[in-house]
């Protein structure tokens, strides 16, 4: 009889690494909802095309590669680095613009570092990225969201699927001139004023609705949610989400310069708009990229938080998460090396580099 | 309050929150599978056909066994004793006899082998005689440590450290813990233990409270474990008559039992890294190891059985036996009723910790708490690994707070230094990071190898750094004994100088009075040498004295040679007579004719010193002979400047031109050197030189060679060998190099002048090689330089540089040879190497004289040493001597 030889631990937990990124990818669900009857169609139509193009690249890079390709597939990386580029798009993105970004997150961002695990940056971020600096225009022209229709040309046609799907793919239809219906974001419009108050602002601009923009405040909700859903099925920790939120709540706070014309807005403005949640709960939590201890954590995600700020309220573009990410990527290893928690029996923790003997 | 403020509180604080219980650091929760296991009370294991009892049960040196093959022992009965401090002996668990003492294979995870005691068991389970300690109070606690170790108990809970020194601390203890957590899954020994025999347990407790002078405690169980709590907290209730025992209960999570993380659980404080819980003041012991102290001390029982769970899917009859050690488990097996068909995985201790076993045989030992006979589905093959994506859930669950996924990384590219730095030893092992992994990665398993690899890494180094402190010190004593040595000669030289100085100043005072009997025979020699240096050195001329003084140097030294040898010839021949043995006329004949050569050596030498040589004629001689090597050197140059030349025209390469223009100077040198060699030939005919001889010999060789050729050809044609055709062409060949080789005599002066190469090419060659790569460099350049044109790069510039400098490069180089050239004859005048060519010449003959004197005496020693028949020896002598003689004359004739 032949017995089994294997080395211990003989009981296995049920964790799985699909099984996790199932959880994100069902996290995702409300945000997309609330995405999709804000923005329309076109939002589920960028998300199955991007995963398309993430499933194709990383087929491909691993057939190259000479990797087993179902086996890699089938951890499901690759479909949640799509669905989160996905969620950050512009609704109406053309399909080449997806198509860049997708694939360069996927070859680039990821297989070419050595595939899942390996990646230095955050893949999805890294595509966002290459997009917004390349294509500055087309990833600004966000829809006017549900609710906020002004004029007889509205944005309703936009509701309608085959619109979204022509204006995404143009060879199959008749698009609509997205650049008629375009509208600035929230972050954008507060950005941009320089001679109303906070109350003129919101009471003239159709984008801002509430203490946030139209419709962004139940997206952002929607993300909160999945988030602490995903905290709560201890996929990741509180430290990263907290991190992050808490560096936007102080330099909001500490920078808000009131309700006057020159006002970066308001705390809560700056937490429950643009890609704050999206990005505190699913961009910034990818533990590939992001410092390892629970401490590490807690400071990558106030670097982020920073930067987002200050993106936000002095940099040249409306939102600062995926740059934020980036930076905040590269000083994980060093973030890493400062915060080794303390071992069990050691007074105190390990620092820095090992000393050289 | 961090952990350092921890470890300080006093003793007190602890005492009086010591119902609380501190969270585990991490943990996990895997499936408990306990409830098989209890259904049954505990039941001793059916007696086996034969016990096999490892020497090494327990952690620290194996036991030495004191029984011997075929001899009966009873049960109980020490049958191995303990070997240093940290051993435990070994005991008979039932009656029989010894049936072997070898290797067989033990519970390890890596399956090895070790020496063991099989016992075949008579059947009659006959105790030897017990010596219990019934008043444990009343002896010395030392004396019970001693009967503890003697009685064989070593930690029963998985480690098996040896009691005995667990319970001698370094530092004083103030808690002892009883260890029932038993959080590994499928394990029920200790509770099933707890629960039928607490009192024992409790007595137990109370013997090493008594032991360790500890002031009170604590018994740690999970929560899990309401029957056993219930029952302990009876016997404490009943039994410990004091309030220093307590029962603590805590959640349920595993590796709450490890020892550290128990004493975190209840006292709140962590074992420092790399020290003991006795520093801090705690001493943690097992419940089972705490019942066996009990029955070893108060029933004298050493550690002969112990209580193992057997449970796994593929038993028909799980339960806890009261097994006897040694028993192998293919019996409990059986006995449990395992199904061999479902049986897959079997695993020795728990799931967790635990470790499969690849043979049924091997013996349950002091630390076997459990057997878990898995069936596939109970245990799955491992998932192949998946990359690891740094989810962290690893390091939420170590108990020690490392990072597990860093850890893993380091381990992966072997980067030791970060592994230590991430505290890789003090990782438990405990295998709850593999537990959670989503990725399935073997992350304990990576641990275990880094940490082999490491100590192994660390062995070395030590060996190499006592090796280094040994070499040193040996190269520090040797030093010493040198400098030492060095004294003690010093020493003695100055005590030596001093005796020789007394000695010769009364040797002189005698020799003036009586000269001849007591004069000094090598002081004479020295004389004798240093008064004939004198006469040589005023008879020869004294322009010439510097150059023949080696000459008459080496003509002296072969008389004075001579000399000795006839006197020892001489004193030989009157030894000879006197005793009558020997060849006296065989010796009276060598006598003779030493006589006869030391007076030819007499005459050369005087010959020599009147005569000085005629230094000229060798000179020209010589500088014939340079200049023919010279003439052949330039030949030569020029054939390799023809063939290189050749080469690069085939190629079509740019160094043509070059090579043309070596070639050439190469022709002019060969035909001037060849021009000033026939004149200075014709004017003065060279003496027969080397070379001719040289000519001769091969003459000779060929001749040997033709000669040789025909014998076997004739041989071949007496035999009709199929090889006489060939025989013939090789007889033809060898006449043809003799027929060539006489005709090439005469000529030889020609032939001569294609050996060598005269120096002076070589700068000229250097200076057009550099010319040559100059000009490809050049070349290279503009190439580039074209290239950088042609796609617009703005290295143009840079390039034509570039180009520039090579250009002027080249230039120079050409200007520079010609004054090379015009450099080259100054170089070649033949003044100073014709003399270093006669002392060449000089040196080869002396060579051979020497050899040839060599030979001589050689031949002569043999002489002497042979009995039998000399006549042949004496003929070798003979021959010998003339070949001497003849190079003595050839060297004369070159010195003159």
């Amino acid at each position: 009889m032949t017995l089994v030889r294997q080395t211990s631990p003989h009981a296995r937990g049920p964790n799985r690494t699909q099984q996790v990124m199932k959880l994100v990818l069902l996290a995702t669900v409300p945000g997309l909802a609330m995405q999709t009857v804000f923005f329309g169609w076109g939002t589920l139509i960028n998300l199955a095309w991007c995963v398309l193009i993430a499933l194709g690249s990383e087929a491909l890079i691993l057939n190259i590669r000479r990797r087993p390709i179902s086996f890699y597939l089938s951890d499901g990386s690759a479909i949640v680095t799509a669905v989160l580029l996905a969620l950050a798009l512009p609704p109406l993105a053309p399909w080449w613009l997806t198509l860049v970004g997708v694939s360069f997150a996927i070859i680039i961002g990821k297989q070419l570092y050595g595939g899942l695990g390996n990646n230095p940056f955050n893949p999805a971020m890294l595509g966002y990225v290459l997009l917004l600096i390349s294509f500055p225009q087309e990833m600004t022209q966000w829809l006017p969201p549900l609710g906020s229709e002004t004029g007889a040309d509205g944005h309703t046609a936009v509701k309608s699927f085959s619109d979204a799907l022509f204006t995404i793919f143009p060879l199959l239809g008749q698009p609509i001139n997205i650049d008629a219906i375009s509208m600035a974001t929230p972050l954008d419009v507060v950005r941009e004023n320089s001679s109303l108050t906070m109350k003129e602002l919101w009471s003239v601009d159709p984008a801002l609705q509430y203490f946030a923009g139209r419709g962004w405040l139940w997206i952002n909700m929607a993300y909160l949610a999945g988030g602490l859903f995903l905290i709560y099925k201890k996929v990741f920790t509180w430290h990263a989400p907290v991190g992050m939120l808490g560096a936007i709540l102080v330099m909001s706070t500490l920078f808000w310069g009131g309700t006057g014309s020159g006002s970066h807005g308001s705390p809560l403005f700056h937490l429950f708009s643009g890609a704050t949640m999206l990005g505190a709960f699913f961009i910034i939590t990818d533990p590939v990229s992001s410092a390892t201890s629970n401490k590490g954590k807690l400071i990558f995600g106030a670097g982020i938080g920073i930067l987002v700020y200050l993106i936000r309220a002095w940099g040249g573009y409306p939102d600062g998460v995926a740059f934020a990410t980036l930076l905040m990527n590269m000083a994980a290893p060093m973030i890493d090396y400062y915060t080794q928690p303390r071992t069990y029996g050691h007074k105190k923790p390990n620092k820095g580099l090992p000393k050289q003997p | 309050m961090n952990a350092s403020d921890r470890m300080n509180l006093p003793l007190k604080d602890i005492t009086e929150s010591r119902q609380r219980v501190w969270p585990l650091t991490g943990g996990v929760h895997p499936e408990e599978n306990k409830h098989q296991s209890t259904g049954t009370p505990i039941k001793p294991a059916p007696m086996p056909e034969k016990l096999i009892l490892p020497l090494s049960q327990h952690a620290g040196s194996p036991a030495e066994p004191v029984v011997t093959v075929g001899q009966q022992v009873l049960k109980g009965q020490m049958i191995a004793r303990a070997t240093g401090f940290v051993s435990v002996p070994v005991h008979a668990p039932t009656s029989g006899s010894i049936a072997a003492i070898r290797s067989e294979a033990i519970p390890h995870p890596s399956g090895m082998h070790d020496e063991c005691i099989t016992i075949i068991p008579d059947g009659k389970d006959q105790w030897c005689d017990l010596k219990p300690i019934r008043d444990y109070t009343s002896v010395e606690p030392s004396t019970l440590i001693e009967h503890i170790r003697q009685s064989g108990i070593a930690g029963m809970g998985g480690a098996g450290f040896p009691t005995a020194v667990k319970l001698s601390p370094r530092s004083p203890i103030h808690t002892l813990i009883l260890n029932g957590t038993e959080c590994e899954p499928y394990i029920t020994a200790d509770d099933m233990l707890m629960r039928e025999r607490a009192d024992s347990m409790v007595a137990g407790a109370r013997i090493l409270q008594y032991l360790l002078n500890a002031e009170r405690c604590l018994i740690g169980i999970e929560d899990n474990k309401p029957e056993a709590i219930a029952a302990v907290k009876k016997a404490v209730a009943q039994n410990s008559h004091s309030h220093q025992m307590k029962v603590v209960v805590f959640p349920t999570k595993y590796p709450s039992g490890g020892e550290k993380q128990l004493i975190q659980i209840l006292t709140g404080l962590e074992v420092p890294s790399g020290k003991l819980p006795s520093d801090l003041g705690i001493a943690v012991q097992n419940v089972g190891t705490t019942v066996a102290v009990y029955d070893a001390v108060q029933h004298g029982k050493p550690l002969i059985s112990r209580i193992t769970t057997m449970t796994g899917e593929a038993l028909a009859r799980p339960g806890n036996l009261e097994v006897l050690l040694g028993t192998p488990t293919q019996h409990l097996l059986s006995s449990a009723g395992a199904n061999d068909q479902q049986l897959a995985t079997l695993i020795m201790g728990g799931p967790m910790m635990g470790f499969t076993l690849n043979e049924l045989d091997v013996p349950v030992t002091k630390t076997t708490n459990c057997l878990i006979a898995g069936t596939q589905e109970e245990f799955p093959s491992a998932m192949p690994a998946q990359a690891c994506i740094r989810c962290g859930m690893c390091a939420e669950v170590c108990p020690s707070s490392l990072l597990p996924q860093q850890l893993y990384w380091h381990a992966k590219s072997e980067n030791h230094e970060q592994l230590k730095h991430h505290n890789l030893f003090d990782c438990i092992e405990c295998g709850a990071c593999s537990f959670v992994c989503p990725s399935s990665i073997p992350l304990v398993q990576y641990y275990r190898a880094s940490k082999g690899e490491i100590r192994t890494q660390e062995a070395k180094h030590a060996k190499a750094e006592r090796s280094k402190v040994r070499y040193e010190n040996r190269q520090a004593r040797l030093e010493k004994e040198q400098a030492e040595k060095e004294a003690k000669r010093r020493a003695n030289a100055e005590r030596a100088a001093k005796l020789k100085a007394e000695k010769e100043s009364s040797a002189g005072k005698m020799s003036s009075g009586n000269k001849g009997t007591t004069i000094d025979p090598v002081q004479a020699a020295i004389e004798r040498a240093k008064a004939k240096k004198a006469a040589a050195g005023s008879a020869g001329n004294k322009s010439t004295k510097a150059a023949l003084s080696a000459d008459q140097k080496e003509l002296k030294i072969q008389l004075s040679l001579a000399n000795a040898q006839l006197k020892k010839t001489r004193r030989a021949l009157s030894q000879a007579q006197e005793s009558g043995e020997g060849d006296a006329d065989k010796l009276s004949a060598d006598v003779s004719m030493l006589e006869n050569q030391v007076a030819k050596l007499q005459k050369e030498f005087e010959t020599a010193s009147a005569a000085p040589p005629k230094t000229e004629t060798a000179q020209d001689a010589e500088a014939i002979k340079k200049l023919k090597i010279e003439s052949a050197m330039a030949k030569a140059a020029l054939k390799k400047a023809e063939r290189a030349l050749a080469s690069a025209l085939e190629e079509g390469s740019s160094e043509t031109e070059a090579l043309k223009e070596a070639v050439e100077e190469c022709r002019k040198k060969a035909d001037s050197l060849a021009n000033a060699l026939a004149s200075t030939t014709t004017e003065k005919p060279a003496k027969p030189s080397v070379d001719e001889k040289k000519l001769k010999v091969e003459q000779a060789m060929a001749k040997a060679a033709l000669k040789k050729a025909e014998r076997a050809l004739n041989k071949a044609r007496e035999e009709g060998s199929p090889e006489t055709s060939a025989l013939e062409k090789a007889v033809e060949e060898s006449q043809k190099k003799v027929d060539s080789l006489i005709s090439a005599k005469p000529d030889i002066s020609s032939a001569d002048t294609q050996q060598t190469k005269q120096p002076e090419p070589a700068d000229d060659k250097k200076l057009k090689i550099e010319q040559a790569i100059a000009k490809a460099a050049l070349k290279k350049a503009q190439r580039e330089r074209v290239k950088a044109q042609e796609s617009g790069s703005d290295d143009t510039a840079s390039l034509q540089e570039k180009v520039d400098e090579c250009r002027g490069k080249l230039e120079k180089l050409e200007q520079g040879k010609p004054s090379v050239s015009v450099t080259e004859p100054e170089a070649t005048k033949p003044s100073s190497p014709a003399k270093i060519q006669v002392g060449d010449d000089l040196k080869k003959l002396k060579i051979e004289n020497a050899m040839a004197r060599a030979a001589v005496k050689k031949a002569q020693r043999a002489l002497e040493n042979a009995e039998g028949d000399t006549s042949a020896l004496e003929a070798a002598l003979i021959e010998a001597q003339t070949k001497a003689a003849e190079a003595e004359k050839a060297l004369a004739a070159q010195a003159g």
